[in-house]
Parts: C-alpha cells; sequence; structure tokens
C-alpha cells in the first residue's frame, strides 16, 4: 500500500485531470460550490449540467463505495479538542476579517 | 447533451480522485488544518498535483479559440477582490474546519449512505437557499 502522501498525489493528479477535460470540453471551472449553487435556482439551459456533474460525483462515491469502501471509513473527531480549534478559528477568522475590511475602507 | 455528458465524465473522475487522495475522510482534512496538533500533510499533496497539472494544461487549453463542446469560454474575469470574496472564503474555512467536509467530498460522500454527509449537503442547500434572501437585504459589494 502507497503511503498517505504518495496516494494524495496521485488523487490530486487526478483532480487536475479532471478539472482540465472541463476546461478543453465545456470551457468552464470546475468550482463546486458555485456549480451547485447555479443549480439551486436554475436558469434555463444551464441546468443539466450541473446536475449531472453532481451525479458524476455520486457515481465515483458509489464505485469508491464498492471497490475501495476504507475511503468512507474516516470519521470526525468529536470532543473538547475540535470545538476549541473550531472556536478559535472562527474568532480568528473574525479578527482578520475586521483588521482588513478596515484597511480596505469598508469599516470605519 | 454533450456539456452534461462531459459534465457527468469530469464528475466521475474527481470524486475518484477525491476518493484516492484520502479526501472523502474528514478527519484528514481536519487533521490538516490542526497544525500544532496531529498535522496531516496529505491534503497539501492532493493540492499540490492538482495545481502542478493545471497549471500546465489550463494555459495550453486556453490557446485554443473555443472548448471542444461549447461555443465560448466560461472562466470568471473577476480578478479584483472584494469583501464578498474575503467573507465568502473565511465563512467556507470556518465551515469546512468545523465539518471536515467541502462541496465536492460531502457529495461523494452521499454515497457511502452514512448520515453525516447527509446532514452536511442539507444544511449546505439550506445555507445557500438563505444566502439569496439575505443577499438582497445586505449588497455586499460583489
Amino acid at each position: 500500500m502507497n503511503p498517505d502522501w504518495l496516494n494524495a498525489l496521485w488523487g490530486g493528479i487526478i483532480i487536475g485531470i479532471s478539472v482540465s477535460l472541463m476546461l478543453l470540453l465545456s470551457g468552464r471551472v470546475t468550482g463546486i460550490s458555485g456549480i451547485i449553487n447555479g443549480a439551486l435556482v436554475p436558469r434555463k439551459g444551464d441546468a443539466a449540467w450541473r446536475v449531472f456533474f453532481v451525479l458524476g460525483l455520486f457515481f465515483g462515491g458509489i464505485i469508491l463505495k464498492l471497490f475501495k469502501p476504507d475511503v468512507f471509513s474516516g470519521s470526525l473527531p468529536t470532543g473538547m479538542g475540535t470545538t476549541i480549534v473550531a472556536t478559535v478559528s472562527f474568532i480568528a477568522a473574525g479578527a482578520v476579517a475586521v483588521l482588513l475590511f478596515r484597511s480596505l475602507g469598508v469599516l470605519p | 447533451m454533450k456539456n452534461s455528458l462531459a459534465a457527468l465524465l469530469v464528475g466521475f473522475i474527481f470524486a475518484l480522485g477525491l476518493g484516492i487522495s484520502g479526501m472523502t475522510q474528514p478527519q484528514k482534512v481536519v487533521r490538516f488544518l490542526d497544525i500544532f496538533g496531529n498535522w496531516d500533510p496529505s491534503l497539501m499533496f492532493v493540492m499540490a498535483g492538482a495545481i502542478v497539472v493545471h497549471l500546465v494544461t489550463y494555459r495550453l487549453i486556453r490557446k485554443r479559440s473555443s472548448p471542444l463542446i461549447s461555443a465560448h469560454w466560461h472562466v470568471p474575469t473577476k480578478k479584483e477582490i472584494t469583501p464578498a470574496l474575503v467573507v465568502g472564503s473565511l465563512l467556507f474555512g470556518v465551515g469546512w474546519g468545523l465539518a471536515g467536509f467541502c462541496p465536492g467530498p460531502a457529495m461523494t460522500s452521499l454515497a457511502s449512505f452514512e448520515l453525516k454527509p447527509f446532514v452536511f449537503v442539507l444544511s449546505m442547500l439550506m445555507g445557500m437557499l438563505l444566502f439569496r434572501l439575505v443577499d438582497k437585504k445586505i449588497q455586499f459589494k460583489k
């Protein structure tokens, strides 16, 4: 079995190839949240491909579930540590945002 | 129709890449963000692999006058950093760190038929819909 970092690198290369295919075929950038968001309140003629993309993600998941089910084995670490990390990140993010907006002149 | 098939194919390959890279395991993402704890650098290698490939292919592909299927390019043209971009990125990061999921892996993980990805996706869709309501009132500079 490959070490984690090599699997990560291979997976990343495959992801790079898939988004390159999207650009070459459809001329689009593969921004997943944007694709899903656009499917929620669809404009005419701009919905089907979005749904099909998500279906592709799901079918890929089915294949993984069938042949490599351990990729879904990871459970989320919960408990005090996670909560503290999340809270501190949130506060830090907020502080940076305020700092940035002040320097951009958005906040007084 | 061709665009839909292309999207299906891209989504499928993308999902396999996510699975192989380990990014469908939320704890690997959370551990990447846990820099001073039990740090797991995997995500860095995923990004490196994807970015290096796309850096090369993007330049080559954009030399064409148009994509193969679509008549035009649909790549974003905005270059300025706006408050909406910064706040959005920050919020995205917080959600990502809390859940260990971002939208792609969450959609792929629906196929595990476990509860967590379903809860995440449902919450994400509600958030997107909620934003549409709020956005009309806030009028953030985009």
